[in-house]
């Protein structure tokens, strides 16, 4: 793919696919024996600055929320989506679940196309492919339904289960590890932890395809979150299904995904396999992101790359690479041209002009 | 003890704080004792209702109305601070114990500039001129890392990103000389990179001002990387405290334990974490005996009745009865942590 | 905690507790209340007495047949006695009766004033809020003019109108009947910014999202899962309305746009006011009245308010 297509705004996906028939980016290199089930293609969501005036309102920029998102997801793999605040993460997951319509680029889900489709009946399998696990135990369940009504709502819109949709509430529910009374109760009545099982048992109990899991435990204490990664890993396994897995912890990232996604102002700056992306990172900004974690060993040994500067406003972006401003390595080609993301090393893809070299990046060592 | 008590800057002996609420009394801290030598930093680790910022609040007094340090004593360079004056305690805040918190913009005023709200702070506790406190603050600003300080003085807290925030509160708190540093939850606010650069000018800031800190986290990264002792809280009570290397390698407390086994790490595989069943207790209705027994894997007929003893290994102090057992990881046969999920925490 | 590990030799007791609905929890709050309770059993009370209060009427409080003025003997003016307790009126009806009778006038007026106010401000806010956009702007632009309109004048003018017959439909109604369409119809708009705003803090949540998500219809989900989280504040605010109601009927009725063949607080206060220098308990007593009502209304509506606010914490 060509850069000045990858720039290319007005763009029309499809198209851009049928001209380009070399690998899709960031693939990994067994990807024709995997199934695609979900495939985003040159995504972007722009949201219009306005002037604030009364009768007449003028478009003054735009906040590039995702600007050219390509990601394949597998069926049975688990990718983690990481990025700071401010990167577009949460913009991308709405726009993969239809909350949200793109600025230009589609969703596929399989063969079917989640923003456009207009027969009502398939747009209705696609929600029941595509669901979500939300962040926030408190505000993610209605405080005034009992939780055999919320798990039993999507049964009976999709008309699954017909003969015992009760009975498939209460074996869900076992699934996720509450017991039958649980159903006659209340969210006030539960704790954060059994409040994220009922939401995963929501957006289980269709069987869908996909799963986007928007920070599911980061507002859990930590020993309430290992038992909700084991029970997503459990269930995940069990019913085969895809997750996008969106967290800003990168060691819980690390702990459930296959493979991983960094995002950097709405783009994709590196993509791989989780062990990899996380020994030897290629990117410079993967580099200092996974450094700055703080590791909860005192015994080993970080090389901290500390990054000066924020993350800068995805309004006024800086030409060439958007990381460039905040680099430790940069060079003046990176503030002349946007790099695109290529094929690295190993499983690895980056967007770098000058990528870290395998040999160089050892981040962790042990104490003598 | 009492020789010893000439190195600590800061020593809780035996508090207790209730909160009235509508429900009932909550005993937010049931007898907690620790301490902080000087220049030291000292972890405050615990989930959420474990009492760590009660704690910072109850040595700062500056509680809630509904909550009170009921007894105990908290003595600051030897002088107990309950005992202190309203306006005594006013000249200890600040002046000699500073606190950052969690979230940065709300401990800024939105409608004030940068300038007024350091030089205010300054000029109340310093004595100096507005030329001399400003002068003092710009220095302080530059020292944090912020670029154009003697510019960005002039601007406002929203236009300051959460990072910066966070880095002027730390300049405003150390403008003043403190001797002992409260962090409550510093850097949870704040992104990865972010949260390592404030991370890394506490540290250089504490070296530069021979500062105590206190450092109240949940996050144990944070703490095995920038503390030298750690007090791990449970239910409103100190269940471990020892050197950080020894409680993260030879942990004794069984909470402690399952703790740093839940959290995902890099050095773990895939595999399943460790968990711990139900989740923590309800400060109203806690349970008797050891808070932790009801979600122990050592539990036995002794916990439910007694609140463990403090048991000394030089320097590491645990609260349980087994702590023998615990070494041996000698398990109760019966014990499964996948149990108690369904279970009601209320 | 209900658990107990199974050191005991015990299995884990798993008592399922019994669900406490929002309600109950709400109620067992006003009931600590003292004003709260105070303020309830005054309104119920005057509840009963608008439903029962021709069982408790001595005399008639309305009629206008020729003769029967002064029938009931205790003249014109009367001060309060033993058997006129309130006294008599300027035309020597008992006025116990009539403020006994004036009770279910200022009751369904404001009752059925708020219903219409709440289902106009219900139906503007939820739509407004959740869809957002020109739907809100527009729906918000008719609801800031008729936040704006001077309500009195309008009403004069409709009144006026309606009873001329100039709008057909409604030149069947009696007078008291358009009073209160009137002030149902002027009275929602600020209900309808309310729910508007709730609207859409609630459509911002996360279940909202999840719903959305399962494949639900906008009906279903503006119904079925925004309306009953909004509700609390409806129903706070419509107690206030339905004081507001009874006081302006009352103010109309003072004015002289009453309905001369009902009995209302407002049309006594009016008839008392013409001798007040000598006989002021001709107005005072249904003045009290009427805030003594509108009073216990407001104050609980507060305490609703206030048992709701700190989010059903146990």
């Amino acid at each position: 793919m060509s850069s000045s297509e990858q720039i290319d705004t007005k763009g029309d996906g499809t198209e851009m696919f049928q001209q380009d028939s070399e690998v899709f980016p960031g693939s990994p290199s067994n990807a024709e024996s995997m199934e695609v089930v979900l495939e985003l293609r040159n995504l972007r969501k722009y949201f219009p600055i306005k002037t604030q005036s009364i009768l007449f309102s003028k478009t003054v920029g735009h906040i590039k929320a995702v600007d050219g998102i390509d990601l394949q997801l597998f069926r049975g793999e688990v990718l983690g989506l990481v990025g700071e605040s401010g990167c577009g993460k949460s913009t991308l997951s709405k726009m993969v679940v239809g909350l949200e319509k793109p600025t230009t680029g589609q969703v596929w889900l399989g063969e079917r196309n989640v923003h456009e489709e207009t027969d009502k009946k398939i747009k209705l399998d696609i929600t029941r492919n595509l669901q979500m696990v939300f962040q926030d135990p408190y505000n993610s369940l209605n405080p005034r339904r009992m939780v055999k009504d919320t798990l039993m709502e999507p049964l009976m819109i999709h008309q699954l289960e017909k003969d015992d949709q009760y009975g498939a509430v209460l074996r869900m529910l076992k699934k996720v590890g509450l017991e039958d009374y649980h159903a006659m109760r209340y969210p006030h009545e539960f704790s954060g932890g059994q409040r994220q099982r009922i939401g995963l048992a929501r957006a289980l109990i269709m069987k869908p395809d996909v799963i986007i899991a928007d920070e599911p435990v980061s507002a859990l204490d930590v020993s309430v979150q290992a038992s909700i990664l084991n029970l997503m890993q459990d269930l995940q396994k069990e019913m085969n299904v895809s997750i996008i897995f969106i967290a800003h912890d990168l060691s819980v990232v690390k702990h459930v995904s296959n493979r991983v996604a960094v995002m950097y102002l709405g783009r994709i700056v590196e993509i791989g396999p989780t062990d990899e992306v996380f020994e030897r990172p290629a990117h410079p900004y993967s580099v200092s992101l996974i450094s700055a974690i703080p590791f909860p060993d005192p015994d080993i040994e970080k090389k901290k790359v500390i990054l000066t500067g924020d993350v800068p406003s995805p309004i006024d972006l800086p030409p060439g690479c958007r990381f460039a401003p905040r680099c430790y390595k940069v060079q003046p080609k990176c503030h002349e041209e946007s790099p695109v993301l290529k094929h690295i090393r190993g499983e690895i893809w980056a967007a770098c002009h000058y990528p870290e070299d395998e040999e160089v990046i050892k981040l962790h060592t042990v104490k003598e | 003890m009492s020789h010893e008590s000439e190195d600590r800057i800061l020593d809780v002996r035996d508090i207790y704080t209730y909160f009235r609420t509508e429900a009932g009394v909550v005993k937010a801290l049931d007898g907690v004792s620790f301490d902080i030598r000087y220049n030291e930093s000292v972890g405050v680790v615990g989930e959420s209702g474990c009492g760590k910022t009660v704690t910072s609040r109850s040595i700062l007094q500056i509680l809630p109305k509904n909550g009170e340090v009921v007894d105990g004593q908290i003595l600051y360079k030897g002088v107990d601070l309950l005992a202190l004056t309203p306006s005594e305690m006013r000249t200890v805040r600040g002046k000699e114990i500073a606190l950052l918190f969690q979230d940065p913009l709300s401990a800024l005023n939105p409608v004030m500039s940068i300038r007024e709200q350091m030089i205010d702070v300054i000029m109340l506790h310093k004595f100096l001129t507005e030329e001399e406190a400003e002068a003092l603050a710009v220095e302080m600003m530059h020292a944090v890392g912020i670029p154009e300080a003697d510019k960005r003085i002039f601007d406002y807290p929203h236009q300051y990103s959460g990072g910066m925030r966070q880095r002027i509160l730390i300049a405003r708190a150390l403008a003043l000389q403190p001797s002992l540093l409260i962090a409550d939850e510093p850097t949870t606010a704040l992104d990865v990179t972010i949260q390592a650069q404030v991370l890394d000018i506490i540290k250089r800031m504490r070296e530069e001002h021979k500062l105590s800190m206190m450092l109240i986290t949940h996050n144990l990264g944070v703490v095995a990387e920038n503390t030298d002792r750690i007090h791990v809280f449970y239910g409103g009570r100190v269940v471990e405290s020892g050197p950080t290397r020894e409680i993260f390698k030879d942990p004794h407390h069984p909470y402690t334990i399952a703790l740093l086994e839940s959290i995902p790490s890099f050095k773990k595989g895939k595999g399943r974490l460790a968990t711990i069943p139900g989740s923590v207790p309800q400060l109203i209705d806690p349970p008797k005996g050891c808070r932790f027994h009801p979600r122990c894997a050592y539990v036995t007929e002794m916990c439910k009745k007694r609140p463990p003893a403090v048991k000394i290994k030089t320097d590491h102090y645990v609260a349980c009865h087994h702590v023998d057992r615990v070494i041996k990881r000698d398990i109760n046969a019966d014990y499964d942590p996948n149990l108690g999920y369904a279970i009601d925490n209320l | 905690m209900t658990y107990e590990t199974k050191t005991s030799g015990a299995t884990p007791t798993l008592k399922p507790k019994k669900s406490k609905s929002e309600w109950v929890i709400v109620f067992d709050r006003i009931k600590r209340n003292q004003i709260a309770l105070v303020s309830m059993y005054y309104i119920l009370f005057n509840i009963m007495i608008a439903i029962f209060f021709p069982l408790f009427i001595p005399y008639d409080p309305k009629s206008y047949a020729p003769g029967d003025i002064q029938r009931f003997g205790g003249g014109a003016y009367g001060r309060p006695n033993l058997k006129f307790p309130a006294g008599t009126s300027p035309v020597g009806f008992d006025v116990y009766s009539q403020l006994l009778a004036g009770t279910e006038t200022s009751l369904l007026v404001g009752l059925f004033a708020t219903l219409i106010s709440v289902i106009i401000g219900t139906a503007v806010g939820l739509l407004a809020g959740y869809y957002k956009g020109w739907v809100e702007e527009v729906l918000m632009r008719i609801t800031d003019i008729f936040l704006t309109l001077p309500f009195l004048i309008m009403a004069l003018i409709l009144l006026a109108a309606i009873k001329n017959g100039e709008v057909p439909v409604l030149s069947n109604l009696s007078t008291i009947q358009i009073i209160t369409l009137i002030l149902g119809f002027f009275g929602w708009a600020g209900l309808a910014r309310l729910v508007t705003a709730n609207t859409k803090q609630v459509s911002n949540l996360e279940y909202i999202d999840a719903i959305r998500l399962i494949g639900a219809r906008d009906r279903r989900i503006i119904l079925i899962h925004v309306l009953p989280n909004v509700l609390t504040s409806i129903i706070i605010l419509s107690a206030l309305l339905i004081g507001g109601a009874i006081l302006s009927e009352a103010g109309l009725a003072f004015l002289g746009f009453g309905d001369p063949t009902t009995v209302s607080w407002g049309t006594l206060v009016s008839n008392g006011r013409a001798q007040f220098n000598s006989y002021p308990e001709q107005a005072l007593i249904p003045g009290f009245t009427i805030f003594f009502l509108v009073l216990a209304i407001n104050l609980f509506g507060d305490a609703v308010r206030d048992a709701l606010d700190p989010k059903l914490k146990e």
